[in-house]
C-alpha cells in the first residue's frame, strides 16, 4: 500500500493520492504523490497564496525596491515581519511595508487613482529609491484595476523610475508557487534585459533561487569573489532590482531552489543561451560538487580545489565534531518543498541522519521525483500535509527534530519534539560548509536539549 | 553490466538534478548530452564545449565522471565500448523514469 | 496647550499599525472553546493570521481556509464553504461552533453565507443531529476599518448569532476587548475581589498552556458557546474596550435590555479607580479593602519612579484605540508627555470620542499630536525630520523605528513578537499600572547602561 489513506484522512479520502509511503524496489514510475492541486477546504492545509509566493519569496527580497500591495491593508501587513533575509543596505527590504490601503469605495469605484497617489508618496518618503513592484491582490484583481496603466504614468511623470507589475492575486492558484510562476515569467519577459551591467570578470554568473535567508547569499557571493567569479544577478537574495534586468549577461546561471525559480533559469535558457546549471548549496559534500561544477564550467578548478581545501580544512572538524550525537537520529523536514530534496541526502551522507518523513506545501510532482529519488524506503512523503495527518505521522515514524515554521514548531513542542526553523532557520546561514555546520550544531541543540527531557518527568508520580 | 548500469543509475538519481529538470525536452537533452559526455571524458575524447550549454553539460559530466571514479573502483578502467554500454544502460534507464514513463504531467506541458 | 487631531497627509500606507478585518474575527474565534472557524478567502488570509498569533503567543491556533482558488473567484465560492465546514465537522469530532468569516474577495464576489449556513444546518440536522454544532457568519470584508473593526464586528456578530433568552443569571458579560490573556486574567481578579461574577467573552486565560508530560496540553479559548449564548441572561455588560466589544454589549443593551458599561478603559490608577466605581455603581457592590491595599502597594512602587525617572519624558504611542487612549492618560498620570498618538485606521468615532477630548484638556505644558488613519511612517518621519521622543508605546511592527532612532521602547498591545512572554503581563489594572511603570523604567535604565548615559546615576538608586 504504497499510497496511504492515514486514518486522519478517513473522511477525506481524497487525500490518499497526496500520501507516499516508500517501499523496496518502488520508483516514480509507479507512485507520485499528486501536487500542486486544488487544496481541500477545512482541511487546515498549510499554504499560503500566490500573492505571497510571488511579493514575500522573491520581489520582496530585493534591498533596493519599494514593494507597494495595491489591496486591502492586510495584504502588505502579513507579508511584512515573517522572513528572515537581511541586506547589505541596512536590511530596507525588511524595514517597510507599502499599501494602498483600499476602502470600501475604491472597490465600487475602482482603486486606480488611489493607486496612483500612493505610488507618488512612497517615491516621495523613499527619495533615493527609484525602482518599485507593485502588486494585485484578491479585492484589486476581482474590480479589474489597471495596474500597468497607473505604473506607466508613474514612470512617465517621474522620469527617473522603473515599475514592475505583478498580477498575481491571492486565489489565482492553489498555493504560493503560482506567485512565483508569474512573477518569474513576467519578469524574464518585461525586465531582463533592459540593463546592461559592468562586466568586471570573465567568469560571470547569475546565482538563481537563494533568498538570502540569514546570510545565505553572502556566503555564496564570498565564495565566488574569491574564485574570481562575478555574480551578474543574485535572484533575488541581498539583490538588486537593476541587476536582475541583466541576468542576460551572463554566462551560466546556478539555480539552488529549482521550485521558485527553476522558470527564469528555463527561460534565461531558452532565450539567452544561458544554461541552467543545478545545484545543491546546501549540504556539506553537495557544496563542494557544486564549486566544483561552476570550476569545471570555467576551466577554474585550481581555485576552487584551493576554496574547497581551505573551508574543509576550518569547517570539517567542526562538522565531525557533531557526527556522534546525531548519526541514527530521526528527521523530519516539513517545509515548501525543494529543501526536502536538498536535505534528506545531505543530512543522511554527511550526518548519518535518518530522514523518516517529509512533506511539502507547494512542491510540484518533480518535486517529488526528486525527492522520493534521493529519499529513503519507509518514509513517509506527503504533499500538502495538515495538521491532523501531522500528528499521525509523528506517531508513526517518531523524529527526533522537525524542520518546520514557527507556528507548526510550537504544536509539535508539545509533543516532545524540538523543532528547527526550516524556513527562516534558528541560526543560520545553512548554506555553504560553515552553513551545514550551523545546521548540524542546531539539530545537535535541539535534540540533546535539556528541557526536553525534563518535560517528559512527571513529578506526580515519583520516582526521579 | 546491468548491475553496473544499476549502480550508476542509482548514483545519477540520488546525486544529480538535471534529469528531472522541468520538462521532457530538458531532460531528454540533459540525460543524452550529459552521460554522452560522460562516455567522452572517460575514455579521453574530446568534448563540445562550443557554447554555455554545451560547456554546462561538460561541467556536469565532468564531475560526474570523477564522482564515479571515486565511487565504483571499476569504473576507471572500462573500455571505451564498456563504458558506452554502461552509459547507454543509463541514459535508458534515465529515460524511462524521466521522460518515457513519468508520472508528471506537467513535463509535457509547452510553455514553462 | 492645544491638542491637534488630524488626518494622516497621505493616501497610502506605509508600515501599517494595522491588519484588516478578518484577522479581528479570527482573534475573536480563537478564544472560544471547541470552535475552528472558516475563513472564506485567499489561504494567506488565513495562514498569516495564524503565523502572527504564533508569533505573538508562541503558540498554535487552529483557523481553516476555504482556500479560495482561480474557479471560486469566477463562479463563486460557497461550495467550497459548504466542503470546508463538512470537512471540519466530519475530522473534529469535538467541534462545536464553526463561524465562516469573510474576506474582501468573498465579499467583493457577493458569496451568500447565509444561504450555506441554512444548507449546512440541514445536513448538520440530518447527518450529525446529536452534536449541536453552530455555523455562524461573520461579515468582515477586508477593505473596511482594520483588525480592531473586525474584533469588534466579529464580537457583536457572534453574540448576535448565539445570544439567547433564558433565566437571568446574576453575571455580567466581560468583553475584554482586543487585549492579552494577562489581561483577562486581572480583570477576572478585579471582578472576584468585587464580588461580581464574570461571564468573560473571550476567556483567553488558557492560551498559556504547557508541555506536559503525558503531551496532552494544547493552547485553546476557554469561553464556550453556552457562555455566549447566555449573554442575553447577564445582569450587566462591561466592555472595557469601546472599540473592541462596545458594539457587543450595545447589542444586548437594545435587544435584550442587558444595560451596558462601556469604554473605561482601566489602564492607570485613575481609569482602574474610575473602572471599580461603575462596577460598584452597577452592582451596588463596594469597592473592598484589598482592592485599596492593591491600589496603595502599586502607587508605592511607581512613586519610586514617577517624578525621578518618568516626569517629562515624551511619549509617542500607537496600537488599538483604547490602549491607545488609556496609555496616553495613564502617562499624564505619571507626568509623562504623551506627544504624538496614532490611530492606526479611518474610523469615524475617534473624532467624537469624548476622552480624546479630554485628554487634550490634560495635557499641559506640550502640544499633543493625534493622527487618524495613521501609519507608523507617521512616526518615523517625524523622527527622521527631529522631533525628540524619550520613549515609544506600541507593538512590534515599530521595532525599527525604535532601533534605528534609538528610543526606548516598551512592546504593549498586539503583535509583540520580539520580545519573550509580554502577553502574561497584564496593562489593566493596578497590577498592570505597576508592571508597566516599571517596565518603562527598565527599559531606560537598560538604555541608560547601553548609551552610557548617566548610568551612574542608578548608583544609588
Amino acid at each position: 500500500m504504497p499510497m496511504a489513506l492515514l486514518e486522519a484522512d478517513v473522511k477525506i479520502p481524497e487525500r490518499k493520492k497526496h500520501v507516499y509511503i516508500k517501499q523496496p524496489g518502488e520508483d516514480t514510475k509507479q507512485y507520485l504523490p499528486a501536487s500542486n492541486i486544488t487544496t481541500i477546504p477545512g482541511s487546515l492545509s498549510e499554504r499560503g497564496c500566490s500573492y505571497c509566493g510571488a511579493k514575500l519569496v522573491i520581489g520582496g527580497v530585493l534591498k533596493d525596491t519599494i514593494q507597494i500591495i495595491h489591496g486591502p491593508v492586510g495584504c502588505s501587513y502579513n507579508t511584512w515581519h515573517t522572513k528572515r533575509y537581511p541586506s547589505d543596505a541596512d536590511n530596507f527590504q525588511i524595514k517597510y511595508a507599502w499599501s494602498t490601503d483600499m476602502k470600501e469605495s475604491n472597490v465600487v469605484f475602482g482603486g486606480e487613482a488611489r493607486l496612483k497617489k500612493s505610488m507618488l508618496e512612497a517615491f516621495a518618503a523613499f527619495p533615493d529609491k527609484r525602482r518599485m513592484m507593485v502588486y494585485t491582490t484578491c479585492a484589486t484583481a476581482l474590480i479589474g484595476d489597471d495596474i500597468k496603466a497607473v505604473a506607466k504614468e508613474v514612470q512617465d511623470e517621474l522620469g527617473d523610475v522603473d515599475i514592475f507589475c505583478v498580477e498575481c492575486p491571492g486565489f489565482a492558484g492553489v498555493s504560493q508557487s503560482k506567485g512565483h510562476h508569474v512573477f518569474n515569467i513576467d519578469w524574464v519577459n518585461q525586465k531582463v534585459g533592459t540593463v546592461e551591467p559592468d562586466i568586471t570578470s570573465d567568469f560571470t554568473i547569475n546565482i538563481i533561487g537563494d533568498y538570502n535567508i540569514q546570510g545565505d547569499a553572502y556566503v555564496l557571493q564570498r565564495y565566488m569573489d574569491e574564485i574570481g567569479v562575478q555574480v551578474i544577478a543574485h535572484f533575488t537574495g541581498n539583490g538588486t532590482y537593476d541587476a536582475c534586468r541583466s541576468m542576460h549577461r551572463a554566462k551560466l546561471s546556478i539555480t539552488n531552489c529549482a521550485r521558485s525559480a527553476g522558470y527564469i533559469a528555463n527561460e534565461l535558457q531558452k532565450q539567452y543561451g544561458i544554461p541552467r546549471m543545478d545545484v545543491d548549496t546546501w549540504g556539506f559534500d553537495y557544496v563542494k560538487e557544486s564549486l566544483r561544477k561552476i570550476g569545471a564550467f570555467f576551466n577554474i578548478e585550481d581555485r576552487v580545489e584551493a576554496l574547497i581545501e581551505r573551508e574543509v580544512a576550518v569547517h570539517g572538524p567542526r562538522l565531525d565534531g557533531f557526527k556522534a550525537g546525531l548519526a541514527g537520529k530521526k528527521v523530519a523536514i516539513w517545509t515548501g518543498g525543494p529543501r526536502l530534496w536538498h536535505w534528506t541526502k545531505a543530512l543522511e551522507d554527511d550526518l548519518g541522519m535518518e530522514v523518516v518523513a517529509m512533506a511539502s506545501k507547494f512542491g510540484h510532482q518533480e518535486d517529488f521525483e526528486k525527492v522520493i529519488a534521493r529519499g529513503r524506503v519507509g518514509t513517509v512523503y506527503i504533499d500538502d500535509g495538515n495538521e491532523l495527518e501531522f500528528f499521525e505521522v509523528i506517531d508513526m515514524v517518531k523524529p527526533d527534530v522537525i524542520f518546520t515554521g514557527p507556528r507548526v514548531g510550537e504544536l509539535v513542542k508539545k509533543v516532545h519534539i524540538p523543532y528547527i526553523n526550516g524556513h527562516a532557520y534558528h541560526n543560520g546561514p545553512y548554506m555553504g560548509f560553515e552553513g551545514a555546520v550551523n545546521m548540524a550544531r542546531d539539530m545537535s541543540n535541539a535534540i540533546h536539549s535539556n528541557l526536553f527531557k525534563l518535560a517528559k518527568r512527571d513529578i506526580s508520580k515519583g520516582g526521579f | 553490466m546491468e548491475d553496473r548500469i544499476g549502480l550508476v543509475y542509482s548514483f545519477v538519481m540520488e546525486r544529480c538534478l538535471w534529469q528531472f529538470f522541468s520538462r521532457n525536452w530538458d531532460r531528454e537533452e540533459n540525460i543524452r548530452r550529459i552521460m554522452g559526455d560522460v562516455a567522452k571524458i572517460q575514455s579521453g575524447q574530446e568534448v563540445d564545449r562550443s557554447t554555455n550549454i554545451a560547456n554546462s553539460h561538460y561541467a556536469d559530466a565532468k564531475i560526474l565522471a570523477s564522482q564515479l571514479s571515486q565511487r565504483f573502483d571499476w569504473f576507471d578502467g572500462l573500455s571505451w565500448a564498456k563504458v558506452n554500454e554502461i552509459c547507454d544502460g543509463v541514459i535508458e534507464k534515465l529515460m524511462d523514469i524521466a521522460v518515457v514513463n513519468s508520472l508528471n504531467a506537467e513535463r509535457n506541458e509547452s510553455k514553462y | 496647550m492645544a491638542t491637534l487631531v488630524k488626518d494622516k497627509p497621505r493616501t497610502g500606507c506605509i508600515n501599517p499599525i494595522f491588519n484588516c478585518q478578518p484577522c479581528g474575527a479570527q482573534f475573536a474565534a480563537i478564544g472560544i472553546r471547541d470552535t475552528i472557524a472558516l475563513v472564506h478567502g485567499g489561504q494567506g488570509c488565513c495562514t498569516f493570521v495564524r503565523l502572527m498569533f504564533a508569533q505573538h503567543f508562541k503558540e498554535n491556533f487552529d483557523i481553516a481556509s476555504s482556500s479560495l482558488h482561480e474557479d471560486a473567484a469566477v463562479f463563486g465560492g460557497t461550495k467550497r464553504v459548504i466542503d470546508g465546514v463538512k470537512n471540519l465537522v466530519l475530522r473534529y469530532p469535538d467541534l462545536k461552533l464553526i463561524p465562516i468569516i469573510t474576506t474582501c474577495s468573498t465579499e467583493t464576489i457577493g458569496d451568500d453565507i447565509e444561504a450555506c449556513i441554512v444548507e449546512l444546518d440541514a445536513w448538520l440536522k440530518e447527518n450529525h443531529p446529536s452534536r449541536g454544532i453552530r455555523v455562524i457568519p461573520i461579515h468582515t470584508p477586508s477593505y473596511k476599518g482594520s483588525q480592531a473593526m473586525g474584533y469588534n464586528a466579529a464580537m457583536e456578530q457572534i453574540v448576535r448569532a448565539l445570544a439567547k433568552r433564558g433565566e437571568p443569571s446574576k453575571k455580567v458579560n466581560v468583553f475584554t476587548g482586543w487585549v492579552n490573556p494577562g489581561d483577562v486574567t486581572e480583570l477576572k481578579h478585579l471582578f472576584s475581589e468585587m464580588g461580581i461574577p464574570a461571564n468573560i467573552l473571550m476567556d483567553t486565560e488558557t492560551f498559556a498552556s504547557g508541555i506536559m508530560p503525558d503531551k496532552s496540553s494544547f493552547a485553546y479559548g476557554d469561553t464556550t458557546v453556552s457562555d455566549l449564548a447566555n449573554t442575553a441572561n447577564a445582569f450587566a455588560s462591561v466592555a472595557p474596550c469601546a472599540y473592541e466589544g462596545g458594539l457587543a454589549a450595545k447589542y444586548l443593551e437594545s435587544e435584550f435590555r442587558v444595560p451596558s458599561m462601556v469604554g473605561v478603559t482601566p489602564i492607570g490608577i485613575e481609569n482602574t479607580d474610575k473602572f471599580l466605581r461603575q462596577l460598584s455603581d452597577l452592582t451596588g457592590r463596594r469597592i473592598p479593602r484589598s482592592l485599596v491595599e492593591e491600589r496603595a502597594r502599586a502607587i508605592d512602587s511607581i512613586v519610586d519612579l514617577g517624578h525621578m525617572f518618568l516626569a517629562g519624558k515624551r511619549v509617542a504611542i500607537y496600537g488599538d484605540p483604547d490602549l491607545v487612549i488609556g496609555l496616553a492618560d495613564y502617562c499624564i498620570e505619571l507626568g509623562m508627555e504623551p506627544v504624538l498618538l496614532l490611530m492606526g485606521d479611518d474610523l469615524k468615532g475617534y473624532k467624537k470620542d469624548t476622552r480624546i477630548a479630554e485628554l487634550g484638556k490634560k495635557a499641559v505644558g506640550f502640544e499633543m499630536e493625534v493622527i487618524l488613519n495613521a501609519d507608523l511612517w507617521e512616526l518615523e518621519r517625524r523622527l527622521r525630520d527631529g522631533m525628540k521622543l524619550d520613549l515609544i508605546l506600541g507593538h512590534s511592527k515599530g521595532r525599527f523605528i525604535a532601533i534605528d532612532y534609538q528610543v526606548p521602547m516598551v512592546r504593549v498591545g498586539f503583535p509583540v513578537f520580539d520580545r519573550a512572554g509580554m502577553w502574561k503581563n497584564p496593562i489593566f489594572g493596578y497590577h498592570g499600572a505597576e508592571w508597566l511603570a516599571e517596565a518603562i523604567a527598565n527599559e531606560f535604565f537598560a538604555h541608560m547602561e547601553f548609551k552610557k548615559d548617566r548610568e551612574w546615576i542608578l548608583n544609588v538608586w
